[in-house]
């Protein structure tokens, strides 16, 4: 029996090719909705980064749009795999009732929490949900004895503003919003974060998401990035540490002298010499931060609800700083749908246990966002997803023995990773893009990604990088194509729903790019 | 330039004021919140603002009718009207009955200063000339 007919419970070839494209038709719809909620996620995530007023129309929005999201993959999953998720229904339609009991009481009592409890559904899905919230709300509340002690006028804030000097002005993107003081510290390299001052201002060229960034993020007073994006992970990261950063900041190395005293203003990207005490009093009065809204600490709540009962994994050990933003929420949202349909399509009911006893033989699992057994490297796993991740990226672009990747390269044939690991594999790598990951694969055909790249018009440095990733992507037993920007169209002339034929040209391109022929010749075609 | 003015923030929602006030402080106007439409039409019969930000959608009083109730107290009022995407036609109404610009939902408080502050260079250039 082939890979293919086992993931998909098929039994006599006749029958299998018509069906294969039928299911993968709808694992492309599947696809599509991994990549809605991929936009709910940077839609959430710019509007949280750049400082929106999230009010309750658009949290009703966004909750609603999130079930929609909901009930298609339901449909999509039943079809790939007929009753696997039926009883999601009746968690969405209960879960979508108490919502809205809840926003139609305005979101306004912080005390409010979803009680919906799954005793039966199907053996596949959430066992219950609502525990969680009274924690988010008590963090979410000013505490008790903090009113405000002191106060400053308007009058007396701008006469303030103007005496003082800014060294930096409308410059860099707002990754996480908020004011914070501290003496400049320079990190050029990561050996630099070890020893990096408690209370200090971050400041540097480059910034990776790596682990020892993750253990340095909290006694960070504030971050100010040269060369960064607002969608970078770093941005995901320093929102869920609620540091205030500014990324993209031009020249800020050479402008911020090492050991001066800076206030940083994230929120109207501004620094400014010295301690800006007014300022800073200013904000502490009346500026808050996220987590003092109860807006924010209810919709955080809100969305855990929809995302965490309707899938099996409901990744137990996420911290709560991890939920405690909303990009952060509707990413859990996006994981644990794709570990649901990693674990419909797979025969594995409960969990997802690496590696499973049930498994296929001659196949072995190897989970990306774990670390292997007996793994040198210390697993991040207190930081959550995005340490994790980091880890995975520093394993196997760094290459270093030990980590996932020599662990994957041990394994005999199919590397099945979340869409979410593979998209942030190949996001290692700068300039490339993912056109299209399917979670498909097997001894002969693996895990197939068809993705693109201009590094041609990178540095040589980026354009190592990507080599190591996508020879790292070969070893893998990855089906992993590397093309030019300008002939990136070629993935999506790939005709839908034609397995085979996909496969064949699939694995020729890996055959050429192994070769190092390159894609272009193909794309010449 | 625009110092010492002073703004009405009127929304239902309370996020709105609760980040509104701050940044708008910072600018250095005296800004004055209200989540109810009554007491704030209230506060207007009380004392003239320079500008009035108003949610066009409320449960008592919408923004039209504080509008007009504003125009009926002051000329010189700038009214500023805030809408959901739902609302953008009421906000044309309200332009078309003398609103000084609308900004649409969800916002940054920036975007919001940036339309205040024009506001606040037109009242002062009208204040000159007067």
């Amino acid at each position: 029996m082939s890979f293919w007919q086992r993931l998909f419970s098929l039994p006599r070839p006749p029958r299998a090719e018509p069906l294969l494209k039928l299911r993968l038709t709808r694992l492309r719809r599947l696809n599509r909705c991994y990549r809605e909620f991929l936009g709910l996620f940077v839609d959430a995530a710019e509007k949280q980064g750049e400082g929106f007023i999230l009010d309750r129309q658009y949290i009703v929005s966004l909750v609603e749009r999130a079930f929609r999201l909901g009930y298609q993959i339901v449909f999509h999953a039943n079809v790939l795999r007929p009753g696997i998720a039926l009883g999601s229904y009746a968690v969405l339609d209960r879960l979508k009732a108490a919502t809205r009991d809840l926003l139609a009481g305005k979101l306004s009592p912080p005390e409010a929490r979803l009680t919906v409890s799954i005793a039966e559904n199907g053996g596949s899905l959430g066992e219950r949900v609502g525990e969680r919230g009274a924690g988010q709300a008590e963090q979410g509340n000013r505490p008790a004895g903090t009113a405000p002690l002191l106060e400053i006028s308007p009058s007396q804030l701008r006469e303030a503003r103007r005496r003082r000097v800014r060294l930096i002005e409308n410059e860099g993107h707002v990754a996480s919003p908020g004011i914070a003081f501290g003496r400049v510290s320079m990190v050029k390299s990561e050996a630099d974060l070890p020893a990096f001052p408690e209370h200090g201002v971050l400041v540097a060229p480059r910034l990776e998401p790596t682990a020892a960034l993750l253990r340095t993020l909290p006694r960070v007073a504030a971050v100010l990035v040269e060369e960064a994006r607002p969608m970078d992970r770093l941005a995901v990261l320093a929102r869920s540490f609620r540091v205030p950063t500014l990324l993209g900041v031009p020249g800020a190395t050479r402008r911020l002298p090492p050991g001066e005293l800076v206030t940083v203003d994230a929120t109207d990207t501004v620094v400014y010499s010295g301690v800006f005490e007014e300022l800073i009093l200013h904000h502490h009065l009346h500026g808050g931060s996220r987590r003092e809204e109860s807006e924010y600490t209810l919709l955080n709540g809100v969305l855990w609800e929809v995302g965490s009962p309707l899938f099996t994994t409901a990744l137990p050990d996420t911290p709560s700083e991890d939920r405690q933003t909303l990009c952060g929420i509707v990413q859990s949202v996006y994981t644990t749908t794709l570990w649901q349909i990693v674990a419909g399509l797979l025969p594995i009911r409960e969990g997802i246990p690496f590696p499973s006893p049930g498994f296929p033989e001659g196949i072995r699992m190897v989970d990306l966002s774990a670390p292997p057994p007996g793994a040198k490297r210390e697993a991040p796993d207190a930081f959550g997803r995005p340490g994790r991740s980091a880890w995975v990226l520093a394993g196997l672009v760094d290459g270093e023995e030990g980590g996932t990747a020599s662990a994957a390269r041990d394994a005999r044939g199919l590397l099945c990773a979340s869409d979410e690991s593979v998209t942030a594999l190949l996001s290692a790598g700068d300039r490339v893009v993912v056109l299209e990951a399917v979670a498909i694969g097997g001894a002969e055909g693996n895990h197939a990604m068809v993705c693109a790249s201009d590094a041609a018009g990178g540095s040589s440095e980026k354009a190592e990088s990507l080599d190591r990733l996508y020879a790292e992507a070969l070893r893998l037993g990855l089906v992993a194509v590397r093309a030019a920007r300008t002939v990136a169209a070629w993935g999506e002339r790939i005709p839908p729903g034609s397995v085979r034929e996909t496969l064949t040209r699939l694995g020729e391109l890996a055959r050429q790019t192994a070769l190092g022929t390159g894609a272009a010749r193909w794309a010449a075609e | 330039m625009a110092q010492s003015l002073e703004v009405l923030v009127l929304d239902d929602e309370p996020i709105v004021g609760k980040r509104l006030k701050p940044a708008l402080e910072k600018d250095g106007y005296v800004v004055e919140v209200f989540e109810d439409g009554r007491s704030a039409l209230a506060r207007l019969g009380e004392k003239e603002f320079d500008i009035v930000v108003t949610d066009v959608r409320m449960d008592e009083v919408d923004g039209i009718q504080v509008l007009e109730a504003v125009q009926r107290m002051s000329t010189r009022t700038k009214v500023i009207i805030i809408t959901g995407y739902a609302t953008v036609e009421l906000a044309r109404e309200a332009l078309a009955k003398g609103a000084f610009d609308f900004i649409a939902k969800p916002f940054k408080p920036q975007d919001l200063r940036a339309v205040i502050e024009k506001a606040a260079r037109e009242l002062l250039a009208g204040h000159g000339r007067g």
